[in-house]
C-alpha cells in the first residue's frame, strides 16, 4: 500500500517531551513576569504618593480579600452572583441552541424573527436592565433575566452559524442516503455545529457574569455587584479590587472549563475553538 | 422492451452469469436523457443532449470526457440526485425518481464525517437506513480487509491520507450491499502514483464482488484500464461520441498499459477528445 506509511497518527508527535518542556519554561517565565509586575506596583504606589483609596497596593488587596473571605460575607455574595449568572447562563444556553436550530430549520421562523434579532443584537442589551427591573422587580429573577438576555445572543448566533457550516458535499451524501431532515440534523448538522456552540457558550459564560453584575448595580441587596457598590461608597478601594479578583477568578474558571469541553468536542477541528 | 437493440453490444465476460442478459432488464438504461440549466440571467445552458446509455448487470462502464462535458451531471442523474430535463432513466428495470438504496455512490472527495472514526463512517448508511448493526459490523470488517485498511477502523479521517480516505468512502458505498456502484472522478484529487495504486485496487475489489459500476473520469488511461466499456463524451452540449469495448483480459495489472491494444485505445480516445489528428474511421480493437 503506497499510502500505508502515512497512517501513523499525527498526534503521536505531541507525546514527545519537547513541547511540554517548552510550555513549562513559558509558564515559569509568565509567573515571573507577573510577580515582577506586582512588586513594581507594590513599590511604585507609595513612591508616587498615590492615595490608597485611588490605587491600593497588592498586599492591601490580598488582606481585604482574606478579611472578606474569612468573615463569610464575600462567599455569601459570591453564592448569590454565581446562582444568578449560572441560572441565566443555563437559560441562555438552552434557548440559544433551540432558537438557533429553529431559525436554521424552519424558514418562516427565520423570516419572522431574524429582523428582530438583528435589531436587538445591535442594541446594547445593558440598556434593557432598567426595564427588566420594572417588570420583574429587584430580586434574584431580574438578575437571572439580565444574565440570560446578554448571554443568549452569542449562543444563538454561533448555533445558527454552526448548523450552516457543513459543505454541499455532505448534504449531497445525506441526500443520496435519503436521510430524513431529523437524521441530517442529528448525524450531520449538530455534530458539525458542536464546536461553534461550545465557542458560543464560552462567550456566553462571561456575558452572563456581566449581565448579573450590571443587574446588581442597578438595584440589589446582595451579590458581588452590590458589594462593589457598597465598598465604593465606603471608599474601600482595596475591597473593590478584592471582588474584582473574585470576578476574574469566576471568568477564568469558566473559560478554562469551556476550552476543555471545546477541545473534547472539536478534537477534529481545533481552529474553531481556538478562534474564540 | 428497449433492450433488444443493445443486447448484441453488451460484452459480458465469460464468468458465471446468473441468467442470460436478455432475460433481465439492463442494470442501467438511459434513453434520450438531456439536462438544461437556466442561468441567473435567464439564458439556458444545454449540459446534456439526448444521452442513450445501457449497462448490463456486473458491467464496468467508464465515462471519459473533458471537464465541463456534463459527465458529473450525468452521474447525478443516474444517482437520482438530479432530475433530467428530458428522457428516461431506468435502473434495474425501475424508473429513477430519487436516490435509491441499491446504489452506492463514491464522490469526488471522500466526504467523511470528521467526528466519526473510519468504521463509524463506513457504517453511516446502515445507521441512516436503520439496518441491523451486527451483520453490518461483520460486513464492515470484510470491507476493511477488501480495501486494505484493516487496523485503521478506529482512525479518524484527519489521521488518514487522501488515498486512505477514499478507500473508506469506497467501503461506505459498499456497506449496504448495493447492486450498483456510481463513482464520480473518485481518484481525481489524488497524486498520480496513488491514483494508479487505487486503479489496481479498484479492479481487484471489483473482481472480488462484481457490481455494475459506472465510473466518471477525465483520465483516459484510468478509463481504459478499468472498463469493460468506455463511453467517450464531448462537451457543450454533453453527448456520447463513441462507445469503445475494451476486451482486455482480467485481472489487469500495470503491464497492460504497454499492451498494443491498450495503446491503440488510448490513441483513439485522445483523437476523439481532440488531442492530435482527427479520428480515423476504423475503430481499433473492434
Amino acid at each position: 500500500m503506497a499510502d500505508g506509511a502515512s497512517g501513523k497518527l499525527p498526534s503521536a508527535d505531541l507525546d514527545s517531551g519537547e513541547p511540554r518542556l517548552a510550555s513549562g519554561l513559558n509558564a515559569i517565565g509568565l509567573i515571573a513576569f507577573y510577580v515582577v509586575l506586582l512588586i513594581v506596583w507594590q513599590v511604585l504606589v507609595p513612591l508616587l504618593h498615590v492615595p490608597a483609596y485611588v490605587v491600593p497596593v497588592p498586599t492591601d488587596i490580598l488582606a481585604a480579600l482574606a478579611r472578606g473571605l474569612a468573615s463569610g460575607q464575600y462567599l455569601k455574595d459570591l453564592g448569590i452572583t454565581l446562582t444568578e449568572m449560572l441560572l441565566g447562563f443555563l437559560i441562555a444556553a438552552v434557548f440559544g441552541v433551540l432558537m438557533g436550530a429553529l431559525i436554521v430549520e424552519v424558514r418562516i421562523v427565520e423570516r419572522l424573527i431574524y429582523p428582530l434579532i438583528v435589531a436587538i443584537q445591535s442594541l446594547p442589551k445593558i440598556a434593557l436592565a432598567p426595564l427588566l427591573l420594572i417588570w420583574i422587580g429587584f430580586g434574584l429573577p431580574s438578575k437571572v433575566a439580565m444574565a440570560a438576555l446578554v448571554a443568549f445572543f452569542p449562543v444563538l448566533v454561533n448555533t445558527a452559524t454552526g448548523l450552516r457550516s457543513c459543505d454541499r458535499d455532505m448534504y449531497q451524501l445525506f441526500d443520496s442516503l435519503r436521510a430524513s431532515r431529523l437524521q441530517a440534523l442529528w448525524h450531520l448538522k449538530l455534530p458539525a455545529a458542536a464546536p461553534y456552540i461550545v465557542a458560543g457558550l464560552d462567550v456566553a459564560f462571561v456575558f452572563a457574569l456581566l449581565g448579573a453584575i450590571v443587574g446588581e448595580f442597578l438595584g440589589a441587596s446582595a451579590g458581588l455587584g452590590y458589594a462593589i457598590l457598597q465598598l465604593q461608597f465606603q471608599l474601600d478601594t482595596a475591597g473593590v479590587f478584592a471582588i474584582l479578583v473574585i470576578l476574574a477568578g469566576i471568568g477564568v474558571t469558566g473559560h478554562t472549563v469551556m476550552r476543555a469541553i471545546g477541545r473534547r468536542v472539536a478534537f477534529w477541528q481545533a481552529q474553531v475553538s481556538e478562534s474564540r | 422492451m428497449a433492450m433488444a437493440q443493445d443486447s448484441g453490444e453488451i460484452a459480458m465476460p465469460d464468468r458465471e452469469r446468473p441468467a442470460p442478459a436478455s432475460a433481465r432488464p439492463p442494470a442501467i438504461l438511459l434513453q434520450g436523457v438531456g439536462k438544461t440549466f437556466t442561468r441567473r440571467d435567464g439564458s439556458t445552458v444545454n449540459a446534456l443532449a439526448a444521452i442513450d446509455l445501457t449497462a448490463a448487470e456486473q458491467e464496468f462502464v467508464t465515462i471519459v470526457g473533458p471537464s465541463g462535458c456534463g459527465k458529473s451531471t450525468l452521474l447525478k442523474i443516474l444517482a437520482g440526485l438530479s432530475k433530467p430535463s428530458s428522457g428516461q432513466v431506468m435502473l434495474n428495470g425501475a424508473s429513477v425518481v430519487g436516490p435509491r438504496r441499491d446504489v452506492g455512490i463514491v464522490f469526488q472527495s471522500p466526504v467523511l464525517l470528521p467526528w466519526r472514526t473510519a468504521l463509524e463512517n463506513v457504517l453511516l448508511p446502515i445507521t441512516i437506513y436503520r439496518l441491523p448493526m451486527a451483520p453490518a459490523l461483520r460486513h464492515a470488517a470484510e470491507l476493511f480487509e477488501l480495501v486494505g485498511l484493516t487496523g485503521f477502523e478506529k482512525s479518524y479521517p484527519h489521521e488518514l491520507s487522501g488515498g486512505m480516505q477514499q478507500r473508506v468512502a469506497i467501503a461506505r458505498a459498499l456497506i449496504h450491499r448495493p447492486r450498483m456502484l456510481l463513482m464520480d472522478e473518485p481518484f481525481g484529487a489524488l497524486d498520480a502514483l496513488t491514483r494508479q495504486m487505487m486503479n489496481l485496487e479498484l479492479e481487484r475489489i471489483w473482481e472480488a464482488d462484481r457490481k455494475t459500476v459506472v465510473l466518471i473520469t477525465h483520465d483516459i488511461n484510468e478509463a481504459i484500464f478499468l472498463a469493460d466499456r468506455v463511453l467517450v463524451m464531448s462537451a457543450r452540449p454533453g453527448r456520447i461520441v463513441e462507445t469503445i469495448r475494451v476486451e482486455l483480459p482480467r485481472p489487469r495489472d500495470v503491464s497492460l498499459m504497454a499492451d498494443p491494444r491498450f495503446v491503440a485505445h488510448t490513441t483513439h480516445i485522445q483523437r476523439l477528445l481532440g488531442l492530435g489528428a482527427p479520428a480515423p474511421a476504423a475503430r481499433p480493437g473492434a
